[in-house]
C-alpha cells in the first residue's frame, strides 16, 4: 500500500532505501509538504516559478547527499533544515548575480587573469570531460559507480539493488568499471591531469 | 586481489576520508614525498568529482519527473489505475512448480543441442536506459527486440550502433544474429564485447558463446569459453558454467 504519511524516522530510512519506488514516493512526499512553502520564499524575493524549482531541487540534492554520507544531523527536523538550505542557496544566488552586474562595470586589464581561478576552471573542464565519458558508458557500470561514489551505498547493498550474487562480486565489477573510465580518460588527450606520463 | 588494486583502493578509502588517524597520517606523509602517489590521487580524484557530478545529474532528473507529477499535478496521472499484478504472480507461480516438477523428473541429457535448449535465454535489453528515451530508433529496435522480433530489430539496431557504442546494444544484434540463424555471426560479434573487456557484458558474452558453440556442437569451443567463467566464482554466470562444465566433460 502507498505510504501518504512518514514520521520523521521513517522518511530518512525510505531516503536511504535501495528500492528505488519507496524513495522516490519519500522524496515526493517531501516535495508535496515543503515545496509550496519554499517557492513562497522565492517568489517574494524577486524570484519566479523556474528560480523556486531550481533552489527547491539544490535544497533537495543536498539534503539526500547529506543523508545518504550519513552527515546529516537530525538536530532539526527536515522541513525546518530544507528551509534553511534553500533560503541559503536562494541569498547566494542574488548574491552571485549582483556581483556580476557589479563586475560587468569595471573593465579588467589585460593578463590579470588569477592563476587560481584558471586553475579550477580547468579542474571543472576535465571533470567535466570524465562526466560526459561516464554518461556514454554502459549502463551497468555507470550505474554502480554513482551507487558507490555518489550514494555511499555498501557493497552488500549494492548487489541486492544490481542483482549480483554478493557483494564481493560488486567490489569486483565497481573495480573494473573503474578502471575502464580511468582508461578511457587517460586515452582522450585533452585531460592534462589523467595523463599517464 | 592484485596490488594495483589494493593502491587504487587505498586511494580511495583516503578520498572518501574511510582512513583511520595512524594510516590517515602515513598516508599523507608519503603523499607529500611521493610525486607518483600525489599524481595518482589528483586523477583519483578528478574521476571521484566526475562520478559525482554525473550522480547529481541523475538525481535531478528524478526530482523534476517528480516535480512534474506532484508540483504540475497532471489530472490524467490521477486517472491512472493501479495494475494487479497478483494473477500473473500466481500465474508464474504455478508455472515455476509445473517446471521444476518436469526438470526434477525428466532425465538429463548431455548433448550439445539438449544442454544448449536448457541453458539459453535471449538476453534482455534494458529498457530502462536514459538513452532510449532520447533515441527514437533505438527505442523502436528496442522494442522489436522485446517483442522477439528479430528479423525488423536487427537492422535498426545495426544502424544505432553505428553512432552509440554501447555492448548491451552489440549483445542485442549478436542475439539477433543467432535469432536469424547467422549463428557464427553472433559469435563473432560477441567476441567484440569479449575484446572490449566490458565489466558487465564480457561475462555474459562467454556464456552466450559457449551456448552458440555447443550449437554448432563444437564442444571444445564451448569448454574454452566456459572455462574463462569459471576461473572466479566472482564471475556472472560462474555457477551456470561449472554445472554446464560438468555435463560436457
Amino acid at each position: 500500500m502507498t505510504k501518504t504519511t512518514y514520521s520523521e524516522k521513517e522518511l530518512l530510512v525510505s531516503l536511504k532505501s535501495v528500492d528505488r519506488i519507496e524513495r522516490n514516493r519519500a522524496l515526493s512526499f517531501i516535495y508535496k509538504n515543503e515545496y509550496v512553502k519554499i517557492a513562497g520564499f522565492v517568489k517574494k524575493n524577486s524570484g519566479n516559478d523556474n528560480d523556486a524549482e531550481d533552489v527547491f531541487q539544490e535544497g533537495l540534492t543536498i539534503l539526500y547527499e547529506q543523508v545518504m554520507s550519513n552527515t546529516f544531523k537530525k538536530e532539526s527536523t527536515i522541513s525546518t533544515y530544507l528551509f534553511a538550505i534553500c533560503k541559503n542557496q536562494w541569498s547566494r544566488r542574488l548574491r552571485k548575480a549582483s556581483t556580476k552586474n557589479e563586475l560587468y562595470g569595471v573593465e579588467t586589464k589585460e593578463g590579470q587573469t588569477d592563476d587560481l581561478a584558471l586553475d579550477s576552471m580547468i579542474a571543472n573542464e576535465e571533470v567535466e570531460a570524465v562526466a560526459d565519458l561516464l554518461d556514454n558508458m554502459d549502463c551497468g557500470c555507470k550505474r554502480i559507480l554513482i551507487l558507490y561514489y555518489y550514494e555511499n551505498r555498501r557493497m552488500k547493498e549494492i548487489a541486492e539493488m544490481m542483482n549480483l550474487a554478493n557483494d564481493k562480486v560488486a567490489k569486483n565489477k565497481k573495480n573494473r568499471c573503474l578502471n575502464k573510465l580511468r582508461k578511457l580518460a587517460q586515452q582522450i588527450p585533452g585531460l592534462k591531469s589523467m595523463s599517464k606520463s | 586481489m592484485n596490488e594495483n588494486t589494493d593502491f587504487f583502493n587505498k586511494i580511495d578509502d583516503f578520498i572518501m576520508g574511510n582512513l583511520r588517524d595512524e594510516e590517515l597520517n602515513s598516508f599523507e606523509l608519503e603523499l607529500a614525498n611521493n610525486e607518483a602517489l600525489a599524481k595518482a590521487v589528483n586523477q583519483q580524484r578528478i574521476l571521484y568529482e566526475s562520478i559525482r557530478k554525473s550522480g547529481r545529474k541523475e538525481f535531478v532528473a528524478d526530482l523534476k519527473v517528480i516535480h512534474k507529477k506532484v508540483v504540475d499535478n497532471d489530472p490524467k496521472l490521477a486517472k491512472i489505475r493501479k495494475f494487479n499484478w497478483r494473477p500473473f504472480f500466481a500465474a508464474a507461480a504455478v508455472l515455476f512448480i509445473v517446471a521444476s516438477c518436469l526438470w526434477l523428473f525428466i532425465p538429463a541429457s548431455t548433448d550439445s543441442q539438449s544442454l544448449f535448449v536448457a541453458n539459453y535465454e535471449p538476453y534482455e535489453l534494458n529498457q530502462n536506459v536514459r538513452d532510449f528515451q532520447q533515441d527514437q530508433n533505438l527505442l523502436r529496435g528496442a522494442e522489436l527486440y522485446r517483442d522477439k522480433n528479430y528479423n525488423e530489430s536487427l537492422p535498426i539496431l545495426e544502424k544505432v550502433s553505428e553512432d552509440n557504442t554501447s555492448s548491451s546494444i552489440t549483445m542485442a544484434i549478436a542475439i539477433s544474429q543467432h535469432e536469424n540463424g547467422e549463428t557464427k555471426k553472433a559469435i563473432s560479434i560477441l567476441q567484440k564485447i569479449i575484446d572490449a573487456d566490458d565489466p558487465f557484458l564480457s561475462d555474459l558474452a562467454h556464456w552466450y558463446s559457449a551456448l552458440f558453440y555447443l550449437q554448432l556442437d563444437q564442444k571444445e569451443n564451448a569448454i574454452t569459453h566456459l572455462s574463462i567463467l569459471t576461473d572466479s566464482a566472482q564471475n556472472d554466470k560462474y555457477e551456470e558454467a561449472k554445472q554446464l562444465l560438468e555435463k560436457l566433460r
